[in-house]
Order: C-alpha cells, then structure tokens, then sequence
C-alpha cells in the first residue's frame, strides 16, 4: 500500500467516525451539523477555545512521535504516559532542587532532565525486548501504573507542597515558566517546541543513514540485518528517544501549564499519542495535524455540550471509532491485524480508567 | 475435441500497467499445457486469474460447458483447480501433515489422511522429513509439501508455477514422472516454466505470452525450439552473445592472482547441535568466478551467510584479501566490498514497502555516492537508480515505484545491480537466476562475468547445474556441509558430478 492510499483510507476511516458519531447525535435529537460546526468553530477558530486546544495538542504531539519513532523501527511504545510521568517527575525535582539558575540555562537543563527521565523509564523495556526478546507492548504498558503511582508517592510524600489541599509539589520559580505563545490565556510555547522536534525527526528519518536505518528495521528486519544494521542498538536508541520525546512533554505539562507536579497530571496524553501515530499513519510531519484534530474534538467536546446539548460523551464514542476505523484503515493484507487493534482497542480502556480516577480523586 | 476449459476475452491491469490483453484458451482434460513467456509476460497473472486470486476486467471462464466464477482461492479448490506458487504459502511453524491438511473439517485429518499422505509421497518419490517444521526443510522440500498440498485436494486442474526451479537435478526426473502420472489420470496441468528442454519433455502443447498476450498455443512435438524462443522473445534484439570458451580461458587466466576469499576449516553448528558445515575450506582469487553446485539444503546457503556475516562460524577462519575477517561485523564487512546476492530476495535482499530506489541504495546508504554534505541524498538516489533502472532494463522503468509493484524478475534485478556495483572485492551470490527466463539468465550472466572480470572474485552458489558449468572458472561440489570435490567445468561429466553431489563424503574422500 502506498503513501498516497493510506491517507485517503485513513480519510475514509476519520469522515466514517465523524458520519457514526453523527447519527448518534441526531438520535440524541440533535442536528449533527449545527453541532459538529459548534466543536469546530468552538476549538479552533474561538481564541479561548484555540489555546485550549494548543494546550492539549502540545503534549499529544510529542506524545504522538514517542510513538511513531520506536514504531518506525517495529517496536510499540505503550508506555508514552509512564514517559511522561518519569519526564514530569525528573523535570521537576531538578527545577525544585536548583531554583537559582537564569530561564535560558533552567528551562533546557529542566528539559534535559526530562528527556534523560523518560529514557531511563523506556530504556527498561527496550533492554528486555532487545537483549531478553520480552514483549515491549506488556512492559511498557504496565510500566505505566509503575510510574504514575511513583509520581502520586512522591507528591504526597517527599515532593508534597507545604499546606497543600490535594497532593502536588511547590511551584517551579518563574524563570523557569514558559513563555506563554498566546496572551492572557495558558497557552505556552509547548507545541511549537514540538513543531521543532517534529521537522528534527522527519529530516532525521529521510536524510541521515541512522535514521534511514531505524526505518529499515521497522519495515523488514531480516533486511536491515542485510544491510549490517545493529538491531538491538537501533530498537534501543528508538525507545529512547521515544522515552525522551514523551519525558519532555511531562516537563510541558509541569513548567509550561501547571507550574508544580500534580498528582495524576498526565491525562491519558500518552495513550493519546497512540492514535496521533496511527492517525498520522506513522509520519512525522503529519503528527502536529492530527494532534492538533485529536486535541480539538476534545477541548470542543464540552463547549458543544453546553451550547447544543449534546452529550460530551458522543466525542468519546468519536475518538473510540476513530482509533477503530484508523487501525482498520491501516491493515494490510502484511500486517497482522491483532498486532495494531488489540493495544489501540487497551489503550481506549485505559483513557477511560485514568479519567474516571482522575475524577474521583 | 471436447474443451474441459474454455478460456475466453480475458483483460487484466494494474493502473497503467495491462498484465492480460485479450487471453483466451482451450484446454482438455489429460493434457499438460506449457505456459512460456519472460519475467512479467503475464503467466503468473494469467494463473492467479484461474484460481481466484485476481478478478479479470473481464472475459469468461467455462469448466465443461459452464461459466464459472472464480472469485477465492477457496473456491477455485471446490472447481478442483489448485496452483504451485514459485513463492509458497505454506505456514512455517506446522509441520508437513499440518499444512496439508490444513482448512479441512477435522473428520477428515484422522489417521487415513496421514496414510493418503504418506501414500501420495511415495507414488511420486518425495522426500519429505514428516518430524519437523516447515520453517526448517530446506526450499525443495517446502515445495514438495506444496504439490502433496493441492495432490491431496484432488484436484482437476493443477498449475504449476516454475516447479522445477527449486529442485535439485536428481529430482527433476522423479517430479516430471510424476506429473506425467497426473496428466495420464486426466489431470489438467499448466506447467509455468523457462526451461525449454522441461516443455520439451512434459508439455503437449505450449502457450507463448509476451506482454500479457497470447502470441501462440503450438504443439511441442512439432514446433521447433527456435521458433518459441522467437515467439516468446518477439522482434527485439537477443541478448549479448554467450561468452565463448576461449573467451572464459582469457578471462579466468587468473592463476598468478591473489587470493580473493580464503575460508579455511569453517565449521558451523545449528542450535540443536548439528553439523551444517563441516571443516570446510576453499579459496577464490581476483577474478574467479568458483561455482558452488549441489543439491539444495547441503549448507551452501549457510555458506553465504558465513562469508558476509550473518552467521557466525563455530570454529574456523575467513580472509579477505590475506585480512583476517571471521570475526567481522556484517557492516563491517560490507563496508570490505563484498557483494552479497541471497537467496530470498523477498524476504531478505528487499524492502518491498520501499521504492525501487531507495532498494536500490539500503545496504549501500553511507557510502559517499549516496551522500550529499554529511546528509543522504535523495536526488543522487533517484540518479543512480534511474541510471541502473535503465541499464538493467528494469520494468516498469519508475525509481519511484514501491517494489512491491514489480515481478519477480525485476525484482531478482534490483537485488544483483545493487550488489554488482557494491562488490569491489567478493561478490557472493545465491541461486541468482532462480525464477528468470532464458533473456534475463543470460543478462544476469553477463553482469556477473563482468564483475569478475573488472578483478572481483565471485562464488557463484547455485542449484541450476547447467548455469553453474556454464559461468565458473571452477566448479566445487558440496554435499553434506562439506566441499566434496572441485571440478573444471569444461573437463567434466554430469555423471562425475551428481556423484559428487550425491555421494557420502566418507566414500569420495
């Protein structure tokens, strides 16, 4: 199958998702359209409404390449929100421990941090997976509730913020905050850092023989060990950057919008970034799209309740289908369909759980 | 004559590309029809059409009298038609019976079947290792479970896409027999082959396509050689003239070079403790071509895969040019200058969701012609490949195509033209010509006599006999992981050498 099908299934697969979503809100007794236009207008062409999808895209898009980048060499990182949480956490031990440091040192040595976290936490299962042939899908994966619950122990614990009504850490000190992209609103210059990194790994991938090679052991392996590629150091130097880009969007979620370490501060961006990939169909440059899209629908969800009446829960029955419709999109009669449905299908659940949680807490 | 099969109006296309153009056809039970054409001729298209695998454009297909559809390969088995495919579709982690019998309702796997089975392998003299798993029977015996597969299933019609290419010489003769067997039985068969000579003996009659048509059904006993090779050539110019004995004796003076590939006392173990390679040695210098001949699956695959790196040697030493390099990494040793064509080339030598061109330059991408300031470079990319695209004639002429879209053939070419030109010191190559027809040998041929003879020293490993005695300046017959004896080409028998081949090394030694 070549580029130019796969995206016109993967249209295919977003308009059915859209259309099913549709009838279910003309079952709801809604017009469809009127509350489709409302989503929409509502997430990005609102300036509220479009810094709050900015804000949610930044980090689904990085989120989004931690996935397609261990992906392109055929290893599936599940385990983006485990990164982010490790990434968040490194981040902001290192802003609380040295607070002293001018913004221009802070904020990359911050970043640093929080991209050296996230690769510790992938660089486990990468190990395991390369040198002990452990499935990455169910180390990653459970290497998740590991993490978020390190990060709830450390802020109810030894990070918790003194008199704090609900477990999180002291602020991070101003300079490291940062800059915000749109005035008066939240919207920090975390997607356009993605933006950068996005350009980074498309060329990456397409003008240097390493990343030509990570692609290699992605489409055929037998091939790329033809060719004297190292499998074992390109599935680990994948996850790590993977690690790395997912880690760095915990530090975006901690000094770009919250300015300390929450308890449960990550939502389900990592399992988000799942269906960025696939959406993009594992495509870099594509990636700021179809965060951009995903990270609409959701900050659109609860305008187009309150304005239309629909049920914010259509959205979710939406972002479902999508990821069954994309991951269907992209079978080819080469790839097993289990191997893409089965964790996409887990991830949804797990969106779900961490949401529910989130709430009860 | 009554038609069982009536082919009629049959059109084919892939985009732009028209791999059918108006095919019809009749055929009787009892006969066995020869299908003769080059690489992308349309006789793998014309028999995927047969068996359901492709729908036509249109046309019709009639079994005695009336139209069928054949839209499944499932479907095609309930019609009693049933296909060999060069690349088999066999399940790697099932054993012989397994696959056999795989798809039918379980009251009838029980313990006739396997009696059938084993029956059917005995009336057709197969070989076939009944105790272990497909992914580890060596490529003939892989087929051989193939042909039980569609012999089991009864069937009516049977296609059999270039089912001797994989066969060793001996079991050439038992095979053909048995097909023979098939077709008194009243059996149907389309037998998809380049070798004249096999038509010659098997075919009643022979079906010539170029360009997806039909250019002409003859009966074999009456039409001449030269007049298929005419037919399925069509009006273009025939390849470079077959290098002449004296020309070979010029080139392969190569007595006062060097040593090119020394391999002294290699030997290599499988996991489970057998011996692949025993204490193996052998030497090619500067631009020899040494041919590896022997019958498939005595260890020249894990051979090649010694050399260039892929596996590693239990014990024993490999020398390129006089530098030791056992222990060298794959990249390593392709940074060296060795060419290495493998055997699978579908599964190994491409990436088949790549473009021809970026196939063209995988194992290949560091070096600076590829390279532009440090980055790759996607336009040298696009110019080499245009270049060889056009030099090696490759179909359809477009760098730009995944080569997933190209035959068998072309793809057999993109494989050789990368390593041909990657090769400045060794070139090694497995089974090159497996699959192509008389034009394309003979160019691959050429290719290879011309790396030898710009000083490259080549080992050629190959299970089709003739081409081996045909390109070698030396002959080395292996048998059992071992080398059994080294042969001049020009000075040796047939007999001498399925002796060789066939022979226990306890007896030859």
């Amino acid at each position: 199958m070549n580029r130019f099908t796969m995206q016109r299934r993967i249209a295919i697969a977003l308009l059915s998702a859209l259309s099913v979503g549709g009838v279910l809100i003309l079952l709801d007794g809604h017009n469809p359209f009127e509350a489709y236009k409302v989503l929409f207008l509502e997430s990005f062409l609102n300036y509220w409404g479009f810094s709050n999808t900015l804000v949610k895209a930044s980090p689904m898009l990085l989120a989004g390449l931690a996935v397609i980048i261990p992906m392109r060499a055929g290893v599936f990182n599940i385990g983006g929100e485990g990164q982010i949480y490790i990434g968040g956490l490194f981040g902001a031990v290192f802003a609380l421990a040295i607070p002293d440091l001018p913004g221009l040192f802070g904020v990359p040595l911050i970043f640093i941090a929080a991209a050296a976290g996230g690769a510790f936490w992938a660089a486990i299962p990468a190990y395991l997976k390369a040198y002990r042939g452990t499935n990455e899908v169910i180390v990653t994966l459970l290497m998740n509730f590991i993490a978020i619950h390190i990060v709830s122990y450390a802020v109810a614990g030894p990070l918790l913020a003194e008199g704090a009504p609900y477990p999180y850490s002291e602020e991070v000190s101003e300079a490291y905050r940062l800059p915000i992209l749109m005035p008066r609103s939240d919207t920090h210059v975390g997607f356009v850092f993605g933006l950068a990194m996005t350009v980074i790994l498309y060329f990456w991938l397409r003008f240097t023989p390493s990343g030509f090679h990570l692609d290699l052991v992605g489409r055929n392996a037998r091939a790329a060990a033809y060719a004297g590629v190292d499998q074992k150091k390109t599935v680990i130097r994948a996850m790590l950057i993977g690690g790395s880009l997912a880690g760095m969007a915990g530090a975006i979620e901690v000094i770009g919008l919250k300015y300390r370490l929450f308890h449960l501060f990550s939502d389900g961006y990592g399992y988000d970034g799942i269906v960025v990939a696939f959406l993009a169909a594992l495509n870099p440059i594509v990636a700021p799209l179809t965060a951009l899209f995903l990270a609409g629908l959701s900050a659109g969800a609860g305008t187009m309740q309150r304005a239309v009446g629909v049920d914010s829960s259509v959205i979710e029955v939406v972002e479902g289908l999508v990821v069954v419709l994309v991951a269907a999109a992209l079978v080819t009669p080469r790839t097993r369909p289990i191997s893409i449905l089965k964790p996409l299908a887990r991830n949804l659940r797990l969106r779900r759980q961490t949401q529910r949680q989130k709430k009860e807490a | 004559m009554d038609s069982f099969l009536k082919v009629t109006g049959i059109d084919k296309s892939f985009g732009a590309v028209r791999a059918l153009h108006n095919v019809n056809l009749l055929a009787s039970k009892g006969e066995c029809i020869a299908i003769l054409g080059e690489n992308g001729a349309g006789k793998t298209t014309l028999a995927s059409v047969l068996i359901g695998l492709y729908q036509p454009d249109s046309g019709e297909i009639k079994l005695g009298g009336t139209p069928v559809s054949v839209t499944s390969p499932a479907k095609a088995i309930e019609h009693g038609i049933g296909m060999i495919h060069q690349h088999f579709s066999l399940v790697g982690a099932m054993t012989a019976e397994e696959n056999i019998l795989i798809g039918l309702p379980s009251t009838k796997r029980g313990a006739e079947a396997r009696a059938r089975i084993r029956q059917l392998c005995s009336d057709f003299d197969f070989n076939v290792d009944f105790d272990i798993r497909v992914t580890e029977m060596p490529v003939g015996m892989k087929q051989r479970v193939e042909i039980l597969k569609a012999l089991f299933r009864d069937v009516s019609i049977l296609i059999l896409d270039e089912p001797t290419s994989v066969l060793a010489p001996t079991e050439v003769a038992p095979f053909l027999k048995g097909v023979r067997k098939l077709v008194a039985n009243g059996c149907l068969v389309f037998f998809i082959s380049h070798k004249l000579d096999e038509i010659r003996e098997i075919a009643d009659r022979v079906m010539i396509m170029r360009h997806g048509r039909v250019e002409g059904v003859l009966p074999v006993a009456t039409t001449p050689m030269a007049q298929m090779s005419a037919l399925m050539m069509g009006d273009k110019p025939t390849g470079e003239t077959v290098e002449t004995p004296k020309a070979k004796k010029a080139r392969n003076d190569t007595s006062s070079a060097a040593d090119a590939l020394v391999v002294s006392d290699v030997c290599l173990m499988d996991p489970g403790g057998a011996e692949i390679l025993q204490d193996l040695t052998l030497s090619v210098k500067a631009g020899e071509i040494l041919g590896i001949a022997g019958i498939d699956g005595n260890g020249q695959t894990e051979l090649s895969e010694v050399i260039t790196g892929l596996k590693r040697q239990t014990s024993g030493a490999i020398h390129l040019n006089g530098t030791e390099i056992s222990s060298a990494s794959i990249a390593a040793r392709i940074a060296d200058g060795i060419g290495f064509v493998p055997e699978d080339r579908h599964a190994e030598g491409l990436v088949l969701s790549l473009t021809v061109e970026e196939n063209m330059a995988f194992r290949s991408i560091g070096e600076d012609r590829f390279m532009s300031g440090g980055l790759i470079s996607r336009r040298a990319m696009h110019e080499i490949a245009s270049d060889v695209v056009a030099a090696f004639d490759i179909r359809p002429p477009d760098p730009k195509l995944n080569a997933s879209a190209l035959s068998g053939g072309n793809q057999q070419k993109i494989v050789l033209a990368r390593e041909v030109a990657r090769a400045r010191n060794l070139l090694v190559v497995v089974q090159p010509t497996k699959g192509l027809d008389v034009g394309a040998t003979e160019f691959v041929q050429n290719q290879i006599r011309a790396v030898a003879h710009s000083g490259v020293g080549v080992l050629y490993i190959s299970t089709e006999l003739e081409h081996v005695l045909d390109i070698s300046d030396r002959v080395a017959v292996m048998a059992f992981g071992r080398i059994t004896g080294v042969v001049d080409p020009e000075n040796t028998t047939l007999q001498d050498i399925g002796l060789l081949m066939t022979a226990a090394p306890e007896e030859v030694l």
